[in-house]
């Protein structure tokens, strides 16, 4: 079963030491996302449909809301994927973007393993390991992070990543749709009734959508409610099986199948592992 | 960087209004904003935007009954919606009058006295505390003048018109995101084009001595003269965005001071009683007031000449009024709605307002009514 061996929330992001023996399906979230593999079996993470893998030699960049899943290499390893996972909020490429065109984006997915980003990699994931100097992990977070976007934009194709932001958040129907989502994330929301809502039928609204943001409705409602489900966890004193039925689950056990498969973690473990730093 | 801290937080780039929006809410824990847009932005796109750039759970109340002038009785009733209804947080969008009347309603929450006690020209900005609530501007094309401002105009409670000035007013975030302008009327883009020419014009000639603002001026004036065209032939996303850092760069050049536009402007304003389009009077009286102060800044004309004309041939109040030339906007302030009779009484207002005290060439009652006559029935002719 994969497990959280430690999980730090700073001011920049959080960053998490997993052991991952299962694959994550495909999710998106509002923050950037650096994958770096520490040991055990070899993993590729899929970003936008292109295979990126996490081993040794490279390390996986995927710019905010951009989908992705991760999967080991083999499919019945030995031992688990270890890896150092970090999750940078939009305010961090808000402030070190260097271009008007581009603000929330890494320049390419993939991540060469440098000496000065290795070197980081060990930094963060021995502070995540030992405890003690918690004042280090922003810093750290924000080192780590800066050497890998530099690297990634020094490598760029600009135009594909122009091309791919151009499509964000022009048509006024996903606008609504999105506000329709954020009020109701908690229900049972059909993508039919979102359709119907903001004047579409459901094949068009589906694909506009897509074009637009890159992912699906449903992987949106997913997004909400697992930002929700970790802000609860680690803001709040209520039980696992409170925040299961506020987010709209029907039950405790499909809370966790949802937050395990979108997390990479039960819940639980989420929350007894993590701190804020 | 898209993250630009020259005078106040302003975030810049193509489609960042939901991420920065979301982000400064999320980071200062914000959650319950009162929003201030007028009734015609409402019903726009960007409202849309704007909503879905707000965290989840974030509890909004809105007013859009914006005056066309900022006065003191709007300001109250938003003071009174903000302390009733328990908010932490203005966010103002859309055009300057909302973004204006948001600044002074800060005034307002903060404040028991009337605004009068804060009025610049009475030496009321020390008067201003450190307790202002934060405020957030999304300007619109229409919205420059004011997102990164330290000032705002207000009409009193007894009817005067006066101006709050002070660098507490200045927003504590201001987001621009070019593609908020896709789609704008040809009106506005040229308004918000002719605008921003004369802002960084002004702030360029204005005799302070303050050579950053010097130089946004100028950057300023080049992505106009080099993109507005482009804007009115196609709404391409990146004239807009230059226009839109143009826009920028004018405003944040009057960290150096207003001008004798800014002046009439405000003048006309209170004369008639009813909010002007700043980028129309620009391109009226930008000319007027070039070739008034030829003589008295003679090496920055020389400067501004080779930037319109690289051959350095034509002088600049000619070359701004040929670029200026072809925009929809009124050809006179007679078509504006101004009387003849009205320039008189603007002119004296003009005169004494600490804006014109900026002008290279001192300004005085009778040559500001001749810049104004000269565009009353037809725009300036430059030989």
């Amino acid at each position: 079963m994969s497990e959280a061996i430690s999980v730090h929330h700073g001011e920049f992001g959080r960053a998490a030491l997993y052991k991952l023996d299962k694959p994550i399906i495909t999710h998106a979230h509002r923050e950037g996302h650096l994958i770096f593999y520490l040991g055990g079996a070899e993993a590729k993470v899929s970003v936008s449909g292109k295979w990126v893998a996490a081993d040794p030699n490279t390390g996986v960049a995927v710019s905010p809301w951009e989908q992705h899943s991760f999967h080991l290499k083999e499919k019945n390893p030995v031992e688990a994927c270890m890896c150092l996972v970090l999750y940078i909020k939009p305010i961090w490429f808000l402030e070190n973007s260097q271009s008007a065109e581009f603000a929330l984006n890494f320049g390419r997915s993939f991540i060469s393993m440098t000496p000065d980003v290795s070197n980081w990699v060990k930094r963060l994931t021995s502070l995540l390991l030992d405890g003690g100097n918690d004042h280090l992990f922003d810093g750290y977070l924000y080192r780590t992070t800066l050497q890998c976007f530099e690297q990634s934009w020094r490598h760029a194709d600009r135009t594909s990543v122009l091309s791919d932001s151009r499509h964000r958040f022009t048509d006024y129907r996903v606008r609504r749709s999105l506000r329709l989502m954020q009020e109701s994330y908690t229900e049972e929301v059909e993508v039919e009734w979102l359709a119907r809502e903001v004047g579409l039928s459901r094949p068009h609204f589906f694909k506009l959508f897509k074009k637009q943001m890159g992912i699906t409705p449903n992987l949106y409602l997913n997004t909400l409610r697992a930002e929700q489900a970790i802000s609860d966890l680690m803001t709040t004193d209520k039980s696992v099986t409170e925040i299961s039925y506020d987010l709209g689950f029907s039950s405790q056990a499909s809370f966790t199948r949802f937050f395990s498969s979108n997390v990479g973690i039960p819940p639980s473990d989420y929350r007894r592992v993590a701190h804020v730093t | 960087m898209t993250l630009i801290t020259y005078v106040t937080r302003v975030h810049f780039a193509d489609g960042v209004l939901e991420e920065a929006l979301w982000s400064e809410v999320e980071v200062n824990r914000k959650t319950r904003p009162l929003i201030v847009t007028d009734e015609s932005h409402l019903s726009s796109e960007l409202y849309e935007r704007l909503l879905a750039g707000l965290p989840v759970r974030t509890s909004v109340e809105t007013v859009s009954d914006v005056p066309d002038i900022p006065n003191e009785n709007a300001a109250r009733h938003i003071a009174e919606i903000y302390d009733r209804t328990d908010r932490d947080l203005l966010i103002a969008f859309g055009r300057n009058t909302a973004i204006d009347l948001a600044k002074i309603s800060r005034i307002s929450i903060a404040h028991q006295q009337p605004l009068e006690t804060f009025s610049y020209a009475t030496g009321g900005s020390r008067r201003i505390g450190n307790n202002l609530p934060d405020l957030y501007a999304v300007p619109g094309i229409q919205g420059f003048g004011s997102a990164v401002s330290a000032h705002a105009p207000v009409v009193l409670q007894d009817g005067e018109r006066t101006r709050l000035m002070c660098k507490k007013l200045v927003p504590t975030v201001t987001i621009c995101d070019p593609t908020l302008t896709l789609g704008a009327t040809p009106v506005e883009s040229a308004s918000a084009g002719a605008d921003a020419l004369g802002r960084c014009v002004e702030a360029y000639l204005s005799p302070g001595y303050n050579p950053p603002a010097d130089g946004i001026a100028l950057d300023g004036l080049g992505r106009v003269i080099a993109n507005l065209h482009k804007v009115l032939e196609k709404d391409s996303v990146t004239a807009r965005r230059e226009l839109m850092a143009a826009s920028l760069n004018g405003a944040l050049a009057l960290q150096k001071g207003l001008g004798a536009i800014h002046a009439i402007g405000c003048a006309l304003e209170t004369v008639v009683d009813r909010r002007l389009d700043p980028g129309a009077l620009s391109r009226l009286l930008l000319p007027s007031v070039l070739q008034f102060n030829a003589g008295a800044a003679r090496e920055k004309f020389s400067t501004l000449q080779n930037l319109f004309d690289p051959n350095g041939e034509i002088d600049p109040a000619r070359s701004v009024t040929e670029f200026l030339h072809n925009l929809p906007l009124p050809e006179s302030l007679n078509e504006m709605g101004i009387g003849e009779e009205e320039l008189r009484t603007a002119a004296d207002l003009a005169a004494s307002d600490l804006a014109a005290v900026r002008s290279p060439r001192a300004l005085s009652s009778s040559s500001l009514y001749s810049i104004m006559k000269s565009v009353h029935l037809e725009r300036t002719r430059v030989a």
